[in-house]
């Protein structure tokens, strides 16, 4: 069964089918909220607000746009007000950064804070651009998707992804 | 081959990284960049730029955290699920009721047992059939037939109230297809 008649499924009562949703996006959309918010602990809370939230809405779902297209729209949503409400940015998680990586003490610092420099560049990007980069970076989303699931058109998805490396380059440079 | 300004060719370069151009525009990017000492220290730096972003890419989380996170994800849909289970649904009830009311108050009004009363119909009517008892006599409770004491010729009451007897009679016969009408 694909997506949308596992929606159907649900809407007829059968609980089995949202338990087959959620099996199917939960990597994938935690991943995402992963990548926007660099902690795995908020990215799990972000993830599983969403199915929360799906589970409610989902008899009210109008299917205009694909079901996953409408749950990552609902958790960039909901990821986007997480990072309003945080005040303090998050810590790079050094650990899992470079966990499994096979090099010396002396590459692996310069990694480490080549990393620590790129995400905090990011993260003081527009909102639009930073999300954009990091769902065609991090995610290989393709730009209608991006459009879709963040607002806007796929012109203006391609425009935010050329703007931020454009002031990555600019940030990086000047600190290099 | 189209020549590319500076401004162009950026768009180029960023986006031959990300997703790779077709052999025309490939040509006219190389031979911009051939030319150009700006643009070639532009593509340079960008490709440095976009290296670095994408290794800073996190790693993804180990298996004992999609352990943790399926099983407290389980366990809050299942409440999820109760709570929705345990829920009266307002929503439907005040929808049925108001469905209810409305089809109960279009029966009602259809069949015309709750048409307000009038008034000032009603005592129009009183006087119509005080007139017409004066015209032509009390009706007979027995018999529904109109007694003929007391009754006026038609052409004695058009002498009364000065209209021709025709009239009279037509002016009669409206007042029963309008009093037809309005009760």
């Amino acid at each position: 069964m694909n997506d949308e008649e596992l929606v159907k499924a649900f809407r007829k009562g059968d609980g089995d089918a949202f338990s087959e949703l959620v099996n199917r996006h939960a990597r994938g959309l935690t991943m995402m909220a992963l990548r926007l918010v660099d902690d795995p602990e908020e990215a799990k809370d972000i993830s599983q607000a969403t199915f929360l939230k799906a589970f409610e809405k989902l008899s009210g779902f109008m299917m205009a746009s694909s079901f996953k297209t409408w749950l990552y729209r609902i958790a960039v949503n909901t990821a986007r007000d997480h990072l309003r409400r945080r005040k303090v940015r998050p810590t790079v998680e050094l650990d899992m950064e470079i966990r499994g990586d096979d090099c010396s003490a002396q590459e692996m610092l310069e990694k480490r804070n080549s990393n620590r420099m790129v995400r905090e560049a990011v993260e003081e990007l527009p909102e639009k651009q930073r999300l954009t980069l990091k769902l065609r970076m991090y995610e290989e989303m393709e730009y209608r998707e991006i459009a879709k699931v963040i607002g806007g058109t796929e012109g203006a998805a391609r425009a935010n992804f050329f703007q931020a490396l454009k002031s990555l380059r600019r940030r990086l440079g000047d600190g290099a | 081959m189209k020549k590319l300004s500076c401004e162009q060719t950026e768009e180029l370069v960023v986006r031959e990284l990300d997703e790779g151009l077709d052999p025309g525009k490939r040509t006219s990017l190389e031979a911009h960049l051939h030319d150009c000492q700006r643009c070639r220290s532009f593509a340079q730096e960008m490709a440095e730029t976009f290296d670095r972003v994408a290794s800073a890419k996190p790693l993804d989380p180990d298996e004992d955290f999609w352990k943790r996170y399926h099983s407290t994800l389980d366990a809050k849909l299942t409440e999820a699920r109760m709570e929705r289970d345990r829920r009266i649904p307002w929503g439907k009830i005040a929808g049925l009721v108001a469905a209810c009311l409305l089809v109960a108050v279009a029966a009602l009004q259809y069949s015309g047992s709750i048409e307000p009363e009038r008034p000032a119909q009603h005592a129009q009517s009183v006087v119509l059939l005080e007139t017409l008892e004066s015209a032509l006599g009390p009706v007979d409770d027995m018999s529904g037939m109109r007694s003929a004491t007391g009754a006026s010729e038609p052409s004695e009451l058009s002498e009364e109230v000065g209209i021709p007897a025709d009239a009279l009679v037509m002016w009669f016969e409206t007042e029963d297809e309008s009093d037809h009408l309005f009760l």
